[in-house]
């Protein structure tokens, strides 16, 4: 798994490429809450994601909705279909209340 | 001589309980149990299967060049077996060892009894005979449910036996009807006497039968004019009710499961696996030890799917169901293997996702299964969620001794 971040003034873009999984561990929920702390909205490109499962989400949905509870605008957006399966599988967006 | 290729499954073939050298008392452990052997003279331990088991002697079936010496069999991590080896056919993977003693840990003995079945609740073994698996026997059980339920009220009702003695000197006075011990278990008490009467404290231990049929709670108390008293309780008949109460307890919990989730997840026994995949060509095999298996592991298992024929979605499907059961392996224990099987006869796809971890207990099974979030690992909790969703059907097998999950999908051809 490999990240990528383009801020912008009010607007970062994570770039995610590689598989989630269980070896992806804290690191991703870590970048995202600091690039969080900079910025009000955030993007996640999910592009370059080739494979996910419920370890390897762990930490970006946690992140993720703690940041949704500070008021920040988060996105997710280029995901591939059989990634957007697997998503729903899991119930990611619905959890969130996020559209993807 | 060796083996035949079947062993111990061809039930013609008879060369493994020959070696037992037990005429027609020997069995065929079926299906062949793990067990992990030691030799006692250089410390060296072993991975094995018993496949062959009688009152007197156990047949052992490894990789190693056996050495000569005496074993130290562990059947469960507190129920063991020492024997002397006889290696029956020269250059053979096949051990026979001569039982000498039937050995349960020191702090098992500290224990309650049912504290310590519960341990072996779905391996079901207490003495080596009960090891074996009788079909018609669980088939029965099934049908049996409500009035095995009630023989958990009759569990203290089965204590049948107790007997009381005075050691006084040498000898030993009977107490009440108490009847004589036989010489067997005699020995044992002089034993555990002279256990109590060096250290001034009571001990308990369990003692059996010189056939090893019968389990004695034995309790010996040291009194203040340098006799003992003894109480034996024969428990053989609670044991045989407590299991036969946590094989219904195992039955219901498999009800359940099979009913909440319309017959998706099924509760597994070890010997209905064993025959699944007796009927299965083995197509891929994958060791994983740490998360850095993972990729490797999907990647394999990708190809070996797509060249299954199964449509474009499905690989995937299946590989996000695999990869749920391998992490939890990881999570929840040392690593383990996961084994792609078919079977042209069923047409079904199996994945066996296999460890040697603590097993999942019966009780948290419902809640390890079926609820989202329910985790002690800090993810997303949905891993049999996933499993359930992209699979036709999950079995389940868990003991102390480690956990098989089987994923399948049905409706697999493969060729023409």
């Amino acid at each position: 798994m490999q990240y990528q971040v383009k801020e912008h003034e009010k607007q970062a873009t994570i770039y995610l490429e590689g598989e989630l999984d269980m070896t992806v561990g804290s690191e991703l929920g870590n970048l995202i809450r600091q690039v969080g702390e900079r910025h009000e909205t955030i993007i996640l490109d999910f592009d370059g994601v080739t494979f996910i499962d419920s370890s390897g989400i762990g930490s970006l949905f946690y992140a993720t909705k703690d940041l949704l509870a500070l008021g920040k605008a988060i996105s997710i957006t280029n995901v591939k279909e059989d990634i957007r399966d697997i998503l729903e599988v899991l119930g990611f967006a619905e959890a969130l209340g996020l559209e993807i | 001589m060796q083996l035949c290729q079947q062993c111990p499954s061809d039930s013609s073939c008879q060369i493994c309980l020959e070696g037992l050298g037990a005429g027609n008392a020997g069995k065929k452990v079926i299906p062949p149990r793990p067990i992990h052997l030691v030799h006692l003279a250089s410390d060296t331990r072993y991975k094995a299967e018993l496949r062959a088991i009688s009152r007197i002697a156990v047949g052992v079936y490894g990789l190693e060049q056996w050495q000569a010496g005496r074993y130290e069999v562990e059947l469960a991590s507190d129920f063991r077996i020492i024997g002397s080896a006889i290696i029956p056919y020269r250059d053979s993977p096949y051990l026979v060892l001569d039982i000498e003693k039937v050995l349960r840990k020191e702090e098992v003995m500290q224990r309650l009894l049912v504290d310590e079945f519960h341990l072996w609740h779905l391996s079901h073994e207490l003495e080596p005979s009960a090891v074996l698996t009788d079909h018609a026997a669980s088939d029965e059980g099934r049908q049996q449910l409500i009035r095995e339920q009630l023989d958990k009220l009759a569990v203290l009702q089965n204590f049948q036996e107790l007997r009381m003695f005075i050691a006084d000197g040498d000898k030993l006075r009977l107490l009440g009807n108490s009847t004589q011990p036989e010489d067997h278990l005699k020995r044992g008490l002089w034993k555990l006497v002279a256990k109590a009467r060096l250290t001034r404290q009571n001990v308990r231990e369990s003692l059996f039968s010189k056939e090893m049929d019968q389990v004695f709670d034995t309790h010996v108390l040291p009194l203040p004019d340098e006799t003992c008293g003894i109480a034996v309780l024969n428990i053989t008949n609670a044991i045989a009710a407590e299991r036969k109460r946590q094989q219904a307890e195992w039955e219901m919990y498999r009800n359940v499961l099979c009913i909440v989730t319309k017959g998706k997840l099924i509760l597994l026994q070890d010997a209905d696996l064993y025959d699944f995949i007796r009927q299965s060509e083995m197509l891929l095999r994958y060791e994983i030890k740490s998360p850095a298996d993972l990729q490797g592991m999907r990647r394999q298992m990708t190809e070996a799917l797509v060249a299954c024929d199964l449509g474009s979605r499905k690989p995937l499907h299946c590989v996000v169901a695999i990869n749920e059961a391998a992490t939890n392996v990881i999570k929840y224990a040392e690593g383990g293997k996961v084994e792609l099987y078919h079977s042209q006869a069923d047409q079904i796809l199996r994945i066996v996702v296999s460890d040697e971890g603590e097993g999942i207990l019966l009780h948290d099974l419902p809640k390890a299964t079926l609820i989202r979030g329910y985790s002690t690992v800090d993810t997303l909790g949905a891993g049999f969620h996933v499993m359930l969703e992209y699979s036709d059907r999950i079995l389940v097998n868990s003991s102390p001794q480690g956990t098989k999950i089987v994923l399948e999908w049905h409706h697999v051809k493969i060729g023409s």
